[in-house]
């Protein structure tokens, strides 16, 4: 496209200068005859129906089928406007000219641009939903295994955050807030696969991402909409295209962000003596090991290649893809290689009769890290990694980070293919037959090997273990819809109806052996166990779906606009009497700024207008709620010599009363379209409210379902309101252009009803750290997954103060206060209050391009404001740990700090409270990306077409005053999110790249 | 033409779908109402009660929450680890304390799975009568156990006798529950179970005729029925199926496993719970080096010093800088030696150590999953046998078997722990629970022998103990909210 674009602005160029001499030259008026053909910039084809109208009058013609013109002017100061619907309109002097031949843009930012919506495609213009849209060569701007984390920012409505900055780690997607207590994921539908996840897709295979939000979106989706839909289009050559090579390389550097602050050797040898008095005699004499540096590896490197082909001839089109990502990680042993291969073809095989097949494949080679961030954290930089022997030495509180490396052997293998297959026949024209096939089989393979070791008595193995672990994940789904499309007069009507039916089958065989006969790699396998028992499991399920699907869109006169859709989902996850759930969703739009008495604004393009209501559901609920299972995991030791005998029982309890969640979503969007389409604005107000949330209930302990035993209902409710902006600016003025973009997402969300049965249900503790300390709540009138803990209200200074405020588990002078909220003299849970949230009150990113002839600046920045973290591994001690460095500034006498408590490693300082509580908020340098065009002719010489070469630079900075690697900290469990306890570091990146096509 | 015959096709097939497509049964899973539904089923449902006694919670919650109570344990571990159990070393717990919860819901699933048995197993075609008839005794007298320690712990429960589970029931009369439950259930094992060398080597362990007569001697005790208490006493030492093992340590250490003197045991393997493991150990053994456990439930300072040159201790008590086995006790590094009362560090409160009756030996965690609890030992028998007796007025009797506890506790050694020779009835009572203080310390019996005999508060009034309130436990409060009331509290814990 740039490539056309250039030789047009060179065309247009001419002209303009051409035009100026005449101009000069020739400055009287004259009528005269113009003539000449239009045709399309792209492929030179002529372009027939073309309005040509002389600048200020209504004085026009139209061009012929060979797209050929003439008309009469009254002179050279005449300007002609050539405009045709999908092209972008074009101002052409005629001084001094009678021949003017025009070469047409195609508008890209145009109204009548297609976007992809569920089942189908619906013009911009006619779009009632609200519905986002991200370009393939967007998402390609961050080296990312996986093609999610490259929407951060880039989409309003919607937050992405990191669970791990592990190689391979999943992103963790949330559409308008978080709108269920349970799986709160949104689907993915990939050339129209529906998945739950597309880590293994390779972004580069990508031209497209739609993210369908409110429920005139998403209701065609049923039971899977509520949490958003993402509709992802893989690339695709079209029929009679040319065939283009596309060669694309790119190797990055990674860096770790920051190191925490954690003590030195000799400030923790300090620390220790005040502890224990006399622990260090020799303070000058101790160790001072950095064991975060001694983990991270210095500069690990990401490398990526991909080549593709693309094109067609008159009955066919393709795409075939080849991709490899090999990513080591900032961890040693945490390397994550992928290979995909992708294939879409497209042939017409009769004049109405279309098939087609969409194919991917990958293989994902996945070392896992070892677990020992939060290790590292904690270990006593007065320890060395080495004895003088050169063995693992022991070090305290924690272990041997590096040992745990070395010992460590943790790798999946994955091999997952999806296809889409279907056939299309047009009947009558108007009439479109589809019926596609779907297959998604995933297999995976895990290896968890563990030596003999010996480093200390808690950092030991006396026995070697080997579990392997095969997971198998095969869903088909075959979707029949029938689609009609007719325009009539000023009526416009596009209508879709259907019948899908799906199936799951999930089973993962695993098993562990002891006591290999030998530790090298060549006997990872089972049958080199000398012991012989066998540690076995399995967790096979099978899940059905059947839907009815329909919807209509109608356009009165481009002006009016109608979407009604209706979906009707039965599941195998509830009983009979309950598996069916309805989704209807209406929505209007108005192409207000067409109306007679809209004002004329020149500056005003288009302004929309568009609400929508519809009900949609969540489904992704465990198979088994609604079954009481027998377990035979209960066996009983007897004998001499003792042996386990099988035992079976009750193991959990059903609800076969279960039902669908429903989330009642209402949307008002406005459009603007000005300045010739250079600025676009969307705003959207929202409001989806999910009802019948399935959540766990107390039952009486001596129904005997066991302790903490809960039932699942449907009982909660939840709302999240907010706002969404996104405003852009794009121009182009002779060799420079640029754009800028601003989006943000405001939440918020309540907790409506909980169905409390009983006081303990009124409240939801979670967020537990790994000592069973729980730091989040989730209550009614507040947001799902608050922080929960003590408020600080300074430090003992004195026995005075010790005397005056009460104190809990024996706290005495340079203690922390914790605040008596209720007054009764007491510590205890009913002073907890809410500490903070890790849901951010704004989402935002903004992003900015400048582009000068061939070389290009694009900057994005990505934050979020208002959002708490809670550092969870400053509490979780089960030991004496190494300090984080603001204990620097503790108390240690009267009046010495009334935040910062006297040293303690365990006790009444590490309770949940907001001592432990940090801000969130943050502003991230997302990416800089710096790219140049190389010269045409030398590439031409080499026989390449365009290519770009450029420099990346990911995570440059963050403003963030969090103490942890990363404020960018996500959670899959939603009434867990924003703890961090001792997260895998996101590094930075700077890449280099070449793309090259021919 | 082709392309209507095509769309046709296509429309057909679009048509299809059936109604049995979204029926989907769990695989390789039963579901509940027809289990058991044979023989083979049936002896997997009761070995599913037996399985109860290693779940986690079944231990009195999970911590060793009332030996914490009692004289002779501290909650242990290190200072800052688990401190919400601090409430029960100086009874200012509450009743929304969650470790009553778990247990009281433990216990409850116990009786679930018995239940199970009572209701399912009787009407089973392909099963021996005889065989039935065991099954049946076996998950009545688990089930009569559960309810013992109902309401021991707790007073007044709620009764369930069926595995659907009435909706809004109150609590029952304790008498209620022992006369209707718990006596009925242990006498039909009684007279229905075989002797413990009747069973197969490979059923050592099963509840047996003599398990069910020891645990009612106890019952009855508790019920202060000192006749059928001496009757059912007696019956397990008649039978002469159980003795003392000459070595004290044995009573308890890997090697006695099911020994002479083992009349109720809960077996497990040093492998995790559902390969066989039980945590009860791994929640009380050495924390630190070697790597045991957690070190919960600390023998307290007083404990040590009551036992003077008393043999047991050294069996009972593991000290840091012991070494056992060849592996020295290091214990655990935030866990100070000696620990004062004060600043001025004159009085000790507690020294690091540890309770050695769980001791195993090994230096992973694993090993200590295998340890046997031991829920009722023959030592425990003749001290009941020797209360008994002397209530009833037999103390030559009573002496005899409180001296043959003593005897095997001297070892040989001629010149301590000498034979009781005190007749007066209640200088006797006192010196047979002071017996059964030393000889059973740490293994949750001293706190309830304090409760029956009436002596708690004079010994753990300094503690805390508040009479007329911590004889019995909070009733959960998550039950007594869910009933909406329906379930009441016991005296002096309804705020």
């Amino acid at each position: 496209m740039k490539l056309m674009f250039n030789k047009v602005l060179k065309i247009v160029k001419a002209m303009v200068f051409l035009g100026l001499l005449f101009f000069f030259s020739n400055a009287y008026a004259q009528p005269r005859v113009i003539s000449g053909k239009i045709i399309d910039a792209a492929d030179a084809s002529a372009l027939p129906g073309v309005n040509v109208v002389i600048k200020g009058t209504t004085t026009g013609v139209i061009s012929n089928l060979l797209g050929e013109y003439t008309i009469q002017v009254s002179g050279d100061d005449a300007i002609l406007i050539f405009s045709y619907i999908g092209y972008e309109k074009l101002e052409q002097s005629v001084a001094g000219i009678s021949i003017l031949d025009v070469n047409l843009k195609q508008e890209t930012t145009a109204l009548d641009e297609l976007v992809v919506i569920g089942y189908g495609t619906v013009r911009k213009s006619d779009l009632t939903g609200s519905v986002s849209s991200v370009k393939g060569d967007d998402l390609i701007k961050i080296p990312s295994s996986n093609p999610l984390m490259a929407l951060q920012g880039k989409v309003s409505g919607v937050q992405v955050s990191s669970s791990s900055g592990e190689p391979g780690g999943a992103a963790i997607v949330r559409v308008r807030g978080v709108g269920t207590l349970n799986n709160t994921n949104p689907i993915f539908v990939v050339d129209g696969v529906i998945l739950d996840d597309v880590s293994f897709l390779n972004t580069n295979d990508i031209a497209s991402i739609e993210a369908l939000k409110d429920a005139s979106a998403t209701a065609i989706y049923g039971s899977r909409g509520a949490n958003g839909v993402f509709i992802i289009t893989t690339k695709m050559g079209g029929f009679g295209k040319e065939a283009q090579v596309n060669f694309k390389s790119e190797l990055s550097v990674q860096k770790l962000q920051k190191e925490i602050d954690v003590l030195s050797g000799r400030e923790f040898a300090e620390v220790l003596n005040e502890i224990t008095p006399g622990t260090i005699n020799n303070l000058d004499a101790v160790a001072d090991y950095d064991w975060q540096e001694s983990i991270f590896q210095e500069n690990p490197l990401i490398k990526s290649y991909d080549l593709s082909f693309m094109g067609g001839s008159d009955k066919m089109g393709y795409y075939l893809g080849a991709g490899v990502y090999d990513q080591d990680g900032i961890i040693p042993k945490s390397t994550y290689k992928r290979y995909n291969f992708k294939l879409n073809t497209d042939y017409q095989i009769k004049k109405n009769i279309k098939v087609g097949s969409n194919m991917s494949a990958s293989y994902i080679d996945d070392d896992n890290a070892p677990n020992v961030v939060i290790s590292a954290y904690r270990a006593w930089p007065i320890d060395e990694p080495y004895d003088a022997n050169n063995n693992f030495a022991e070090v305290r509180g924690t272990g041997n980070p590096l040992a745990a490396i070395e010992y460590s052997n943790s790798n999946s293998k994955n091999l997952r293919l999806i296809n889409n297959t279907y056939i299309e026949l047009t009947l009558l024209k108007d009439i479109k037959l589809k019926s596609s096939y779907q297959l998604d089989y995933s297999a995976q393979r895990e290896k968890i090997f563990s030596p003999e070791y010996y480093v200390s008595p808690t950092q030991q193995v006396t026995r070697n273990s080997l579990s392997l672990d095969f997971t198998e994940d095969r869903r088909w789904i075959w979707e029949n819809t029938a689609s009609y499309y007719k325009e009539i007069g000023e009526h416009r009507i596009n209508a879709v109806a259907g019948i899908t039916a799906q199936e799951l089958y999930y089973e993962s065989p695993g098993m562990t052996v002891n006591r290999l006969i030998n530790e090298d790699p060549t006997f990872w396998y089972v049958n080199a166990a000398l012991s012989d028992t066998v540690y076995v499991g399995d967790s096979p399920y099978e899940t059905s779906m059947s839907s009815f699907l329909g919807r209509v869109n109608y356009s009165f006169n481009g002006k009016y606009l109608f979407t009604a859709s209706f979906r009707a989902d039965g599941s195998s996850k509830f009983e009979s009497n309950n598996q069916w759930g309805y989704f209807p969703t209406f929505a209007t739009g108005w192409n207000i700024s067409d109306e007679d008495f809209f004002p004329e604004v020149d500056a005003i393009d288009n302004l929309k207008i568009r609400a929508s209501w519809g009900i949609i559901g969540n489904e992704k609920i465990s198979w088994n709620d609604r079954y009481s299972l027998i377990g035979n995991d209960f066996g009983a030791v007897f004998g001499s010599p003792e042996l386990i005998q099988s035992g079976a029982t009750f193991s959990g309890t059903g609800n076969d009363l279960l039902t669908w969640e429903s989330t009642y979503q209402t949307n008002l969007g406005f459009e603007l379209n000005a300045f010739s389409n250079k600025f676009t604005a969307e705003v959207d107000f929202y409001r989806k409210e999910t009802k019948d949330i399935l959540v766990y209930l107390s039952v009486p302990g001596y129904y005997g379902f066991g302790s903490y035993a809960k039932v699942r209902f449907n009982a909660a409710n939840v709302l999240n309101r907010g706002m969404e902006l996104n405003l852009g600016w794009r121009e182009k003025k002779g060799d420079f252009f640029y754009s800028f973009n601003v989006l943000a997402t405001t939440v918020h969300n309540e907790v409506l009803e909980l169905g409390a049965t009983s006081p303990s249900d009124s409240i939801i503790y979670a967020g537990s750290l790994s000592n069973g300390q729980r730091v989040t709540a989730t209550t009614v009138g507040n947001s799902i997954g608050y922080f929960l803990g003590y408020r600080i209200q300074g430090v003992f200074q004195n026995q005075d103060d010790l005397d005056t405020y009460p104190s809990i588990y024996g706290q005495k002078i340079g203690d922390l206060i914790y605040e008596d909220v209720v007054k009764d003299g007491v510590i205890n849970e009913k002073d907890k209050v809410e500490i903070g949230s890790p849901i951010p009150d704004l989402i935002y990113g903004f992003s900015a391009t400048l582009g000068y002839k061939k070389f290009s600046v694009s900057m994005d920045f990505q934050g979020q404001y208002g959002n708490e973290i809670y550092n969870g591994k400053n509490q979780t001690r089960f030991s004496l740990y190494n300090f984080e460095g603001k204990v620097r500034d503790r108390w240690n006498g009267e009046g010495s700090s009334n935040t910062e408590p006297k040293i303690t490693s365990l006790g009444g300082n590490y309770q949940t409270s907001d001592y432990f509580i940090e801000n969130g908020s943050y502003l991230r340098l997302r990416t800089l990306l710096i790219s140049y065009d190389l010269p045409e002719k030398l590439m031409e010489k080499a026989g390449l077409g365009k290519s770009i070469i450029y420099l990346r630079g990911t995570n440059i900075f963050t403003l963030s005053s969090y103490s942890g690697y990363s404020p960018d900290i996500g959670g899959f469990d939603p009434l867990s999110t924003g703890i961090d306890q001792g997260i895998y570091p996101i590094t930075s990146a700077y890449s280099l790249g070449i793309n090259v096509t021919f | 033409m082709k392309i209507y015959v095509y769309s046709l096709i296509l429309i057909l097939l679009m048509s299809t779908s059936c109604e049995d497509f979204l029926d989907k049964a769990p695989k390789g899973n039963l579901t509940s109402g027809n289990f058991p539904g044979n023989a083979d089923e049936a002896l997997l449902a009761v070995n599913g009660v037996y399985n109860t006694l290693r779940i986690w919670n079944f231990n009195t919650g999970g911590f060793p929450i009332i030996d914490i109570m009692s004289d002779e344990v501290r909650k242990g571990s290190n200072a800052g680890d688990a401190i919400w159990l601090n409430v029960y070393d100086d009874f200012t717990f509450d009743q929304g304390a969650t470790d009553f919860e778990s247990w009281w819901a433990t216990l409850y699933q116990g009786i679930r799975r018995a239940n199970l048995i009572v209701e399912k197993v009787p009407g089973l075609q392909d099963l021996d009568e005889d065989l039935k008839t065991q099954y049946i005794a076996e998950a009545r007298f688990l089930r009569a156990f559960f309810y013992f320690e109902l309401v021991r712990t707790f007073g007044d429960v709620p009764k369930v006798l069926s595995i659907t589970p009435e909706t809004s029931l109150s609590r029952s009369p304790v008498d209620e529950i022992y006369n209707e439950i718990i006596i009925p259930d242990m006498e039909f094992g009684v007279l229905n179970l075989p002797q413990k060398d009747e069973y197969p080597l490979k059923d050592m362990g099963r509840i047996t005729s003599g398990t069910c007569s020891g645990m009612l001697a106890k019952v009855y005790l508790y019920r202060k029925d000192f006749i059928n208490a001496e009757k059912y006493a007696m019956e397990v030492i008649d039978s002469k199926k159980y003795s003392l093992d000459p070595d004290f340590s044995n009573a308890l250490s890997v090697e006695g496993e099911f020994g002479t003197g083992s009349v109720f045991e809960v077996g497990a393997a040093a492998e995790g719970f559902n390969e066989g493991g039980n945590q009860y150990a791994n929640t009380i053994s050495v924390r630190g080096t070697p790597n045991l456990g957690w070190g919960f439930g600390r023998p307290t300072y007083e404990l040590i010093q009551e036992f003077g040159s008393d043999p047991r201790a050294d069996a009972t008590i593991l000290f840091v800088g012991e070494v056992l086995d060849g592996v020295e006790i290091e214990g655990d590094i935030s866990t100070p030696d000696t620990t004062y009362t004060d600043e001025t560090k004159t009085e000790i409160l507690e020294v690091e150590c540890y309770n050695q009756k769980v001791y195993t030996p090994g230096d992973e965690p694993r090993y200590s999953f295998g340890h046997n609890r031991r829920l009722l030992r023959y030592a425990d028998v003749l001290l009941m046998a020797a209360e008994a007796l002397n209530e009833n007025d037999k103390p030559v009797e009573a002496l005899f078997y409180v001296n043959l506890v003593r005897e095997r506790a001297r070892g040989g050694n001629e010149n301590i722990l000498p034979d009781i020779t005190q007749r007066n009835k209640d200088l006797l009572r006192d010196l047979i629970i002071d017996e059964r203080h030393f000889e059973l310390a740490l293994e949750g019996h001293r706190f309830y022998d304090l409760v029956r005999t009436g002596k708690a508060e004079e010994v753990l009034g300094p503690l805390g103990f508040k009479k007329g309130t911590h004889e019995l436990m909070p009733v959960p409060l998550s039950e007594i909210n869910i009933s909406e009331g329906k379930i009441s509290q016991n005296d002096g814990y309804d705020l």
